[in-house]
Formats: structure tokens, sequence, C-alpha cells
């Protein structure tokens, strides 16, 4: 189907891209105990880039089914389209990357309602009065892009998830713990007891006095972190030259325990040869001990500034994404390299400070220029002892000052959005609270 | 199509079935300064089936037409698993059948201009903007979304809808030495292109205060008294008590659902909060929802006290309370879930001057910059604010994010202006459970409210 729609672009169009994706996928899902839906779906999406004159034309549509259509639109938006300054990927080497197992595919249903059953029997017998709410899904996304350069790409990946959380009595927030994989696991005991853990910290509220104290970010959190970090070194913000980071490849921008590596090649859930624009992957360090060291770029970006793309062109976002979008600069799948302290460690360490879990308004921070102003989610940790969920609490900072100041990382690592970090424990940060 | 829908269903073995279609076409147009980032006329496709059996639940999404029946087939069996395992079985509240057409009707129908007109238009506007000194970049974009659907149940409802919305929308960025502000404005959010047309004034007054943002103070960080302007107090009621009268997202909180009773106080004797998708020339109108309700006007708030909320027939029938007709989806691959249509806090008496002079030391606080909620704590920006000291509006202010705690900022919402408006810009993102919903069609509205204390997370 796609050789033929590329074929028939080829007539066309100077230049061609296309971009397909098949997603098949099933989750079960438990609220307040009893088992609230099965879902499954089987769909598609399908994006064309087309260069005629040298003008970009787009074109997106559900399926390949209406290839006429495609090129129609595709046509049409090229008699509009600007004349861009690059071509659409040519064929290339990819690394081998293999995130797939068959046993995820063929993962049956009932088995996930197993997993759910035995995680509400474990949680309501330590926590009978809570409304805990359980999903599992296996996920199988087929990725295609071909272009008339030659590029022919193509990955098949599976995700199997567990998601624990309840609703903190009251108080509507939810704690949440989580475990993906690309195999399927056995029932995940150790998620289930550290949400259990954590649940009983949020039998007390807690409000801070407004003041500087150490921050513990969680790997949970940390994407506020390297989301502001990304949007820093994104070709975006370079070739607008609104980065606050314009010129500072080579120097010290964070603490020196800071390596932020952009790994897709490893592994690990989120792993990918080629990015969405069917350029090679590529590993290397962003932030290298605290030094800053390389950029993303996609096509667009990488021409305007007289580079090549760094295999970081996305359809991601902070908010929306996906097949109709268009790519933009965006890491693949971080790596915040882990130290040698632990979780525990660091909260016995602090007489007065913060577990930061989560935070809210994230995305109306000025957080491209490093600017962070959340309400805080988390807990209060007092004499080194967790003592009580946060309550009334924001916290702010600019991310290129307060992580100048890195007390202590954490060896347990575990997965967060856009990739896997440690606890980081950040020196002292202003915290509102009473 | 309605046919080929009923036939379908006709194979379902589940206890109630249904399904919707969905034929969307999207119109972008986006700038980046004078560089077009995207102009293209798409479409998308595809239906969404959901099924009931034994009081379980089972729901599909599908792309491809000829995938209809599997899917039907799969989610049937589903549906028969799930309720051999649901303790609590789930019901519908009974609805009449509807048949027939529910179509828009617009004023001046977007789809009518051609293409280039619409690109004339945001490149008139762009061209504006750019020429505000200290302006370093204007991103605007253009966007029509156009959803023709069809909707039928087991129980004999049969219907065809569809749903039409325009905006014009720019972020315009400011940079003085290092500080870069950014502020925003959208137009539009209906079946109007009227609304799109001699909007230079608004866009031009926001690439201003962008300039002037650039030289203002940072907010401090506290707590102080502020008034919100009405796209401010707008985002404050859907984000912060609009989201908790989705019944949907109660359903499996009974802790906090008892703080939501019927009839609880939840603000003073001046707070009304009123949800109405027939209200059709703002972005969250609509005829029908996406399980065949019709569309009606629910009282949120009562003089202070909580007087009923948003349902699914799910949810109304576990809650034993009416339909409102609030379930919706934004696509075909999406589970329709209870979403505000047009959430708005009703005109009060009193005036803004009123609400300045009874500030001793705070802040006015402008402009939406999206906003968060999880259960009872919110937080939400503002695009710029005014510093007001004894009495007077001040200085303008930067980088303003605030945040409270529901329940106490409802009660301390003290003055209620007289000057209602909606925004005209939609957007709500909601999961329910299952991914994230990027809803255009969500509306909101406010007048001037004064709020005796919020948490401001300043820089300074």
């Amino acid at each position: 189907m796609i050789e033929k729609l590329l074929n028939a672009s080829l007539e066309l169009f100077d230049d061609s891209e296309i971009y397909y994706k098949e997603e098949v996928n099933t989750s079960v899902r438990y609220g307040n105990g009893d088992l609230r839906s099965i879902s499954s779906n089987r769909i598609s999406g399908v994006m064309m880039r087309v260069k005629r004159g040298g003008r970009l034309g787009i074109a997106s549509a559900t399926t390949l089914d209406d290839p006429l259509s495609l090129l129609e639109q595709a046509a049409e938006s090229a008699k509009h389209g600007d004349e861009i300054p690059y071509s659409f990927s040519v064929a290339a080497e990819f690394p081998e990357v293999k995130p797939y197992s068959q046993e995820t595919s063929d993962y049956p249903t009932e088995k996930m309602i197993e997993m759910c059953e035995q995680a509400k029997a474990d949680v309501l017998k330590e926590l009978p009065d809570i409304s805990v709410n359980i999903k599992v899904e296996k996920e199988e996304e087929n990725i295609q892009i071909a272009t008339s350069g030659g590029t022919r790409a193509q990955q098949v990946e599976t995700g199997l998830s567990f998601v624990v959380s309840a609703p903190i009595r009251g108080a509507g927030m939810s704690v949440y713990r989580f475990k993906t994989e690309i195999a399927p696991f056995e029932y995940p005991e150790e998620v289930v007891r550290e949400f259990i853990r954590r649940y009983r910290w949020t039998e007390n509220t807690k409000t801070p006095q407004t003041k500087r104290m150490p921050v513990i970010w969680t790997p949970q959190a940390l994407y506020m972190f390297t989301l502001a970090l990304c949007a820093g070194i994104s070709g975006e913000e370079l070739v607008k030259k609104t980065s606050p980071l314009m010129d500072k490849h080579d120097q010290k921008i964070l603490s020196d325990k800071i390596t932020l590596i952009d790994d897709p090649h490893s592994p690990r859930v989120g792993a990918r040869g080629f990015d969405d624009e069917g350029i090679p992957t590529e590993k290397r360090a962003l932030v290298q001990k605290g030094v800053l060291k390389s950029f993303l770029l996609d096509l667009r970006t990488g021409a305007k500034l007289g580079a090549r793309s760094s295999g970081n062109g996305f359809k991601r976002a902070l908010f929306g994404g996906g097949t109709s979008s268009m790519p933009n600069p965006w890491p693949a799948n971080l790596w915040l390299e882990p130290g040698s302290s632990s979780l525990d460690e660091m909260i016995a360490s602090l007489d007065e400070g913060i577990l930061l879990t989560g935070g809210m308004g994230f995305h109306s921070s000025n957080y491209s220029q490093g600017h962070i102003a959340v309400r805080a989610i988390g807990f209060m940790i007092e004499k080194g002892q967790v003592t009580g969920r946060l309550e009334g609490t924001m916290l702010s900072g600019n991310i290129y000052e307060e992580f100048k100041h890195v007390r202590a990382i954490s060896k347990e690592i575990e997965q967060g959005h856009g990739g896997f970090y440690p606890y980081v424990l950040v020196d002292s940060m202003q915290v509102v609270g009473k | 199509m309605l046919e080929e829908l009923e036939a379908a269903l006709g194979s379902s073995k589940a206890d109630y079935t249904d399904v919707r279609y969905e034929d969307n076409r999207s119109v972008n147009i986006s700038y980046e300064n004078r560089e077009l980032r995207r102009l293209s006329a798409t479409t998308s496709r595809g239906g969404h089936v959901r099924c009931y059996t034994k009081g379980g639940k089972a729901i599909h999404s599908f792309s491809r037409m000829e995938d209809m029946e599997r899917g039907l087939a799969q989610c049937a069996a589903d549906s028969q698993i799930a309720g051999s395992h649901r303790k609590a079985k789930l019901s519908l509240a009974p609805t009449e059948p509807l048949r027939g057409q529910f179509m828009v009707s617009p004023k001046k129908d977007p789809r009518d201009w051609p293409l280039e007109e619409k690109h004339e238009l945001l490149k008139h506007y762009r061209n504006l903007l750019m020429d505000v000194p200290k302006v370093v970049v204007v991103n605007g974009s253009y966007s029509e979304w156009y959803s023709h659907r069809w909707f039928v149940s087991s129980e004999g409802t049969a219907i065809e809808y569809d749903l039409l919305i325009s905006n014009i929308g720019f972020q315009i960025t400011a940079k003085e030495g290092e500080v870069v502000q950014l502020t925003g404005l959208s137009v539009g959010g209906s079946d109007d292109y009227g609304k799109l047309l001699g909007r230079e004034e608004d866009f031009l007054e926001r690439g201003r205060i962008a300039a002037e943002l650039t030289t203002a103070d940072q907010l401090p960080a506290g707590n102080f008294p502020v008034i919100l302007d009405s796209d401010e107090a707008a985002v404050f009621i859907h984000e912060a008590f609009g989201h908790l009268s989705e019944a949907d997202g109660l359903q499996d909180n009974p802790a906090f659902l008892a703080k939501l009773q019927i009839g609880a106080k939840l603000g003073s004797e001046i707070l009304n909060v009123t949800n109405d998708g027939t209200i059709l020339n703002v972005p969250g109108g609509h005829l029908v929802d996406d399980e065949g309700v019709r569309t009606r006007r629910t009282e949120l708030i009562k003089n202070g006290v909580l007087a009923g909320r948003m349902h699914s027939r799910e949810t109304a029938a576990e809650f034993g309370e009416p339909l409102s007709g609030n379930m919706r989806a934004v696509g075909p691959r999406f589970t329709p879930i209870v979403r505000m249509s047009n959430i708005f806090i009703e005109s009060g008496t009193s005036t803004f001057e009123e609400m300045v002079s009874s500030i001793d030391h705070g802040y006015y606080l402008v402009g939406a910059k999206g906003g968060q909620t999880s259960g009872d704590q919110f937080t939400f920006g503002a695009q710029y604010g005014y510093e007001i000291k004894n009495g007077k509006l001040g200085e303008l202010v930067r980088d303003a994010n605030m945040s409270g705690e529901l329940f106490e900022t409802l009660q301390n919402i003290s003055i209620i202006g007289d000057d209602l408006r909606f925004s005209e810009r939609g957007g709500c993102g909601k999961g329910g459970g299952g991914p994230m919903q990027l809803n255009a069609k969500s509306g909101k509205g406010a007048p001037h409210i004064k709020i005796n204390k919020v948490t401001l997370g300043g820089a300074r």
C-alpha cells in the first residue's frame, strides 16, 4: 500500500515522504476496586509530506485506503506552501533496536484481569478503605516511513504496562506507581509495595514555611527539568534566537553531577532506530558533567542552522503531537546518569525538605527560559522522615540556577516522562507555603 | 451510513451496543514569523463501538470500515468478560430514542471561504504584529474543524449530526536583553467566520503588552488578594470547579464525592455557576452528545450551593441524577467521556472599579495562560498582571502563576462583576482514564471576580 502511494506520488512531486502508523492495543481498567471497562483499538494514521517546485505540501488521513484523496490534498497544499530549505531523508543504515516481544502481542485479556485482581487484593489487604484504581495495558505499534530518496524504515514495538493509583482521601489527587516493559512481566509486587508505602505517607497534610529548602526530585517529577532543558537546546528556540543557551555550547550550565544522555539504542521502552523523519537516531550526551554538549535538531531546524538533523525529528509535543502533526526537535529516549546515593539516604539526610513527585501548572510556567513555577505535589520531610503530603505549596525557580547546586543523585533509576531518571537532590529551591 | 451502521448493530451479541462513525475535515494554516509552517486540509475517519453486557462495559475504536465487524465482535465478547468480573453492575439511565438530523446552521460558514482568503487574513494579522517594536516571534494559526457524525444504538437511536469551529490565534514573543515574554490571543471559537474579521485592535493590544512586559517587574511569591479578568476567572471555574462537576471523575472517588453532595455549601450567596451547551455561538455549543442525548442547561452552583452536575447515561444512573447531555468524544479513536460544554460564572452586580478600590495590596491578573487541576488543587498562569496599591491600579507585572485549593478559594470569592464574557478560545485536555482528549469545543465564561486570597508563585 505504501509503495503504491509512493509510486503514484513520484509522478506528481519532486520529493515525497510517507509516515504510516498502526496501533493495536487492549487494556483492562479497574476503578474503585471493580472492573470499569475493557478497551481495545485497531487504529491507523498516515501523513504525507511532499515538495513541488521547492514548496512543501502536507496531507493526512486515517488509512491508506484512499490514495487519490491524499495526493489531491498534498497537491493543493503544495500550491500554497512555502519553499523549504531541506529534502526528506535518503536511504540510510539504522542502528539495530528491537523493542518487540511476540508474548506481549499475544498476552491474553484474562491474564490482565488476573494481574488487576491480585493488585487489588494486595492493596486492600493493607489499605482496606481506599478506592484503588488499576490499569493493565498491552500495546503494539508499527511505524513505517518511506521516502522518494530511498528511505525504507520500519519498527514494530510492544509494551505491557501496569499502573496502580488511588485518590488521596478527601483530596481527590492521586498517588500512583507504574511499570512498563517491552516483554511481559510477572505480577509486579515491588510496585504495589512501594505504592502502599507512599499512600501511607498521605495520612497527614503539611504546609511548609515560605523559604528556601532542599528538594528531592523524583523520576516522575524530573520531566519538568528535562522538558525545560530540552526546550532550551531545541533547534526551534535556536532558530527563533530565544533560547537561554544560545551561546553556551561547551560551557558549564549545570552541576557537574548532571550527565543527561539521549539514548534511543539501549533495549528499553522507548528505543528507536530512526526518528519520525526516517533519520537514524544517535546516542549522545546532551549535558556531560554539567557541560552543554549538544542540541536537538530535526531536518528543518538543522537546515536553518546550517547543520544536519541530529535524528531528533519527532511528532511529539507537551500536549498533542501524533501522526498528523509536524515533526519537531524532541529527545528520543532520555537517560540521566545515576549516582551513588539512595532515596532513603536522601530522605534521612534532610532536616527539612520536600520530596517532589509532580508539579501542576508546568506548562503555564515560562519553562523554555528555564523558569518553573508550579503547585508542588509530593511530601514533606522533617528530621529525616516523611511526615505527610504537601498541601498549599508552590515551588519556583530557574533550572539553570537551581540545578547548578545538586547535592546527590540516587543509584535507583525509574521510568519517567520521556526517559529514565534517578532521584536528584537539589540543594535549595524557593518554596511558598505558610 | 445510518442504515449500514444499524445493520452492523444487528449482529452484536451484547445487551446494549452503540456505534459512532465520524468523517472529519480540518484546515490548518500556521506561521512562525514569515515562515509558513503548515498549510493543510486533511481528513480523518473512523468509528467507535461501546457494548454493555450483564453490567460490564467494553469499548473499541477502529479506523477502517472493514474492521467494524471484527471490532464489534471483539467488543461484545469483551463486555461478556467484563460483565462476568464486574461486581457493582453498570446500567444506563433511560433516554428517549432519538432519530433525525441535528446539523449546524452557521451565520457565515467558514467552509464557504476559499483557502486563499483564510491564508491572507492570517498573514494580515501576522504583519501587524511583526511591526510591533520588541516583538521577535509571531506564531499564528488558522484552524477549522468540521466533524460529521452518525450514531446508532441498539435502543433505536439513529442520528446524524455535526460540529464546526474555527479560530485564529497568535502567540507573541517579545524580547529585550535577556528577558523573553509571551502573550497570546485566540478569536472566533464558533461556526461563524464573521468573528474572525476586523480583530486588528485586539491582536495589536496583546502585541504591545508583550513588548511592555519585557521591562516589567516580576510578580512576587506569596499570598495576596487578586482580581481575575473574565478570561482568567473562566479558566478558574473551568479548571478548579468544572472538572469536579464531571461525574465520571467522581465515580471512582467516593471520599471526594462525599464532599460534593448536592446541597453542599461551596461559596457565598453571590456565586452562581452554570453549564449550558445550548449557547451555540461560543466554543462549547452543540445540539446532541455522543450517546444520543440532547444538550441542555444545567445549574451547577445556585446561590453558593451545589445544585447539579454533568453526566453520562452511566453516571446519571449510578448517581440517580438527571441526564445532562455532556458525553462527548473529540475524534473517532476516542470513547466519549463527560465534558463541560460552556461553563460560566453568572453575572453579579459589582463594577470593576468597586473591586479595585477594595484592595490595599494585591494584583489584577489578565489573560489565560493554561491551567491544571488535580482533585481540589489547581494552578494556572496569567499572561500579565497589574499591581494594586491603596485601591488603585499600578505597574504592569510579569511571570504570574497562581494556585490554590478549590473549596477555600470558592469561599474566598467576595465580589462578582456585572460583565459576563465568554472566552473565544476553547480547548481542554482530559483523559478520563483513557488517552488524553484535547477538546476545542469546550467553552467557558465569567465576569471579573475578586478572590480574597490566592498563592502567587512569582519569581521574586
